[in-house]
């Protein structure tokens, strides 16, 4: 068992606050990330879990129990740094066995855990090296090793991949996901990057500012984000955003979708679900949410799905999609569709629309709305 | 990298003007520095009979190593003629723990300053730092008061705790200005694993320092073993630092100016600093902590 809970902290450096009154519960065996741009203070949060920073208010448990005066060599708790902090003077051997030295085990000991975790790891053969003569990867998985060799019940990630050429990191990438299978323990893991924060995650926690913005599953926050921040973060490309006005056309609720045909302006109609938050709104100005992909070639949509046909200024191929750039009520949008049915820039087409996925914002207070 | 003997140009006539002017010039640096040097040496091998006859620059006749023995072992310095052998045992004594405390002590305040930010740190190195610019001759009175009150005015005890006091101010400076650049992502990886203060102070942060520790020797070991002042001051007698013994050795006028035993032990003073730059020197690795961290 290792619950991780957290209740109103908060914590500041000086006259910034980092965090914001955040409350969060990890479950035993989950993987949740936190996932945010540079300075939202994610990993302030981490070190808090970890005991490397202490928290100025608010409480955390670890099953239960408040652990805010306990000292991280106490708590069981394991961490991986993103610059590795590997220790330069000892071999990789002595590196991961540096905590059970500290905790006092014997020699023996030591030797077989070393061996158990590197035959995991697939390190064997760089046992008696020191950190200077291992590549990048390599350090990568001493780190790791370093941290499982212990049997924590929590495992803390600070950005372990940052430092990785894409390639390896796609490669660290599943073997992390191998890990947690294995192992099911509790892991908290720190990144910036939206797409290892949506393989590896069970639920993550978006956070701007020192607040976090949602917590869910990676669907929930791909397809339900709570607020615009959060929807032009996941995603790549981000989610397209267009400020359009609420109508009822003919008894049929929907949004007016200004676009360009043939160099001139066009408007359509999108029909949308009326929802008890929507009711009454018409005519006044919200933000339409759509992925490029819920604009994509008409061949490709359901036959009951609006279509709209406009001009495409730019044409990316990116190899399994070709991303198309259009305009909708004034700014850029992308659409993705299939390099079979991509025209040339220029040229128009018509796309189909799926509104079962909209999502519409509050211009606002940018949170969702429908 | 480009070498910058392939690059185009690089070996005109130009070239060779400039390295014809870079050895000139370091031949002249390197004859100026050496010459006294080999004076003192050859004057040192020469017998009296040959001082006298001039011929300061000439090569001895014969290699005659008597004036040496005497400097060491028959020379006398006020009454007791043993020679320097019981005052350059005496700088050793002195030089080695003041020396190997200084750099501990250091190593450790500056690994404290550095890598634990607490309260005040910067204040308190700062305050540390003025130590490094006061002047041997402000410190004498209140010194050698402290000493008389702690029992140890007149003994090889008291320089000791005068050096290492001393040389604490630099041996931090060294020390913090070092452990800055390293990262302070490898205290808390170690924190993680268990390590305390201390654990890892001795079981990395020592280790890590080596370079800076081969500084630190080489300067605290210069420092004290040349050091003339305190010396002077707060010992006399049979407690006496060997730099004391050999003024009052070239001092002493009762009888014939011995050149060639003079410079003996001049020589036999200077020694030790020359041996630990040669030794240790070697050891001065840079670039120890290279890719300890980032790939």
């Amino acid at each position: 068992m290792a619950t991780i809970s957290i209740e109103h902290a908060s914590k500041s450096f000086g006259s910034t606050e980092v965090l914001r009154d955040i409350s969060l519960d990890v479950k035993d065996g989950e993987f949740l990330v936190l996932l945010g741009s540079s300075g939202c203070g994610k990993s302030t949060l981490l070190n808090i879990i970890a005991g490397l920073d202490p928290l100025a208010d608010g409480t955390i448990r670890l099953d239960g129990e408040v652990v805010n005066d306990v000292h991280p060599k106490n708590r069981d708790i394991a961490m991986v740094f993103q610059s590795y902090a590997l220790y330069p003077n000892m071999t990789v051997e002595r590196n991961i066995a540096f905590g059970l030295e500290m905790r006092k085990y014997s020699k023996a000991e030591r030797k077989a855990a070393v061996r158990e975790v590197a035959s995991l790891l697939q390190i064997e053969h760089l046992l008696s090296r020191k950190p200077s003569q291992l590549s990048g990867g390599q350090r990568q998985r001493v780190a790791m090793g370093r941290a499982l060799v212990r049997r924590p019940k929590i495992f803390l990630f600070d950005e372990p991949l940052s430092n990785l050429d894409a390639k390896l990191r796609g490669e660290m990438r599943t073997e992390i996901k191998k890990l947690h299978q294995t192992l099911k323990a509790t892991m908290v893991y720190v990144t910036h990057d939206q797409i290892e924060a949506m393989t590896l995650a069970d639920r993550i926690a978006i956070m701007r500012d020192g607040v976090i913005q949602q917590i869910g599953t990676p669907q929930q926050i791909y397809s339900t984000p709570a607020n615009m921040y959060v929807a032009g973060f996941v995603g790549a490309p981000p989610m397209n955003f267009v400020e359009v006005e609420l109508a009822r056309r003919k008894d049929q609720f929907g949004v007016i979708l200004p676009a360009v045909l043939k160099g001139q302006p066009i408007e359509y109609f999108l029909p949308l679900q009326e929802t008890e938050q929507l009711a009454g709104r018409e005519g006044s100005k919200v933000v339409l949410g759509l992925r490029p992909e819920m604009i994509t070639h008409n061949a490709f949509g359901q036959s009951s799905a609006p279509e709209i046909e406009c001009d495409v200024e730019l044409v990316e191929p990116t190899g399994a999609d070709t991303l198309c750039l259009i305009r909708l009520a004034g700014q850029p949008a992308k659409a993705r569709v299939s390099p079979l049915f991509a025209c040339e820039p220029g040229e128009s087409m018509r796309f189909s629309i799926d509104t079962s996925r909209i999502c519409l914002f509050d211009g606002k207070t940018k949170q969702l709305i429908g | 990298m480009a070498e910058p003997k392939t690059l185009p140009g690089a070996n005109g006539k130009r070239y060779l003007l400039g390295r014809v002017f870079i050895w000139s010039l370091l031949l002249i640096a390197a004859v100026l520095y050496l010459g006294p040097i080999y004076v003192v040496l050859s004057t040192s091998l020469k017998d009296l009979a040959e001082i006298r006859a001039g011929a300061l620059l000439d090569l001895p006749h014969e290699m005659n190593f008597a004036p040496w023995r005497e400097a060491w072992s028959q020379a006398c310095i006020g009454v007791r003629c043993d020679g320097l052998q019981p005052y350059f045992m005496n700088s050793v004594i002195m030089s080695v723990p003041s020396v190997v405390i200084s750099t501990l002590i250091g190593a450790l305040s500056g690994y404290a300053l550095s890598l634990f930010h607490f309260r005040g740190a910067n204040i308190i190195f700062a305050l540390m730092l003025f130590g490094c610019f006061i002047p041997f001759q402000i410190v004498i009175l209140p010194m050698a008061q402290t000493l008389g009150y702690l029992g140890i005015a007149n003994s090889i005890t008291g320089l000791i705790v005068v050096h290492t006091i001393y040389g604490i101010s630099f041996t931090t400076l060294f020390f913090r200005n070092y452990y800055v650049s390293v990262p302070q992502e490898l205290v808390r990886a170690a924190t993680m694993d268990g390590a305390g203060f201390f654990r890892i102070f001795w079981h990395i942060m020592l280790p890590l320092a080596l370079p800076i520790i081969v500084v630190s020797v080489i300067w605290q070991f210069t420092q004290v073993w040349n050091e003339f002042l305190f010396g002077a001051s707060f010992t006399s007698g049979g407690s006496q630092p060997v730099t004391v013994a050999l003024n009052n050795l070239i001092n002493s006028t009762t009888s014939v100016k011995q050149y060639n035993v003079d410079m003996a032990a001049a020589l036999i003073a200077a020694a030790p600093t020359l041996v630990v730059y040669i030794i240790a020197g070697r050891f001065f690795v840079r670039g120890l902590t290279a890719g300890a961290v980032k790939g």
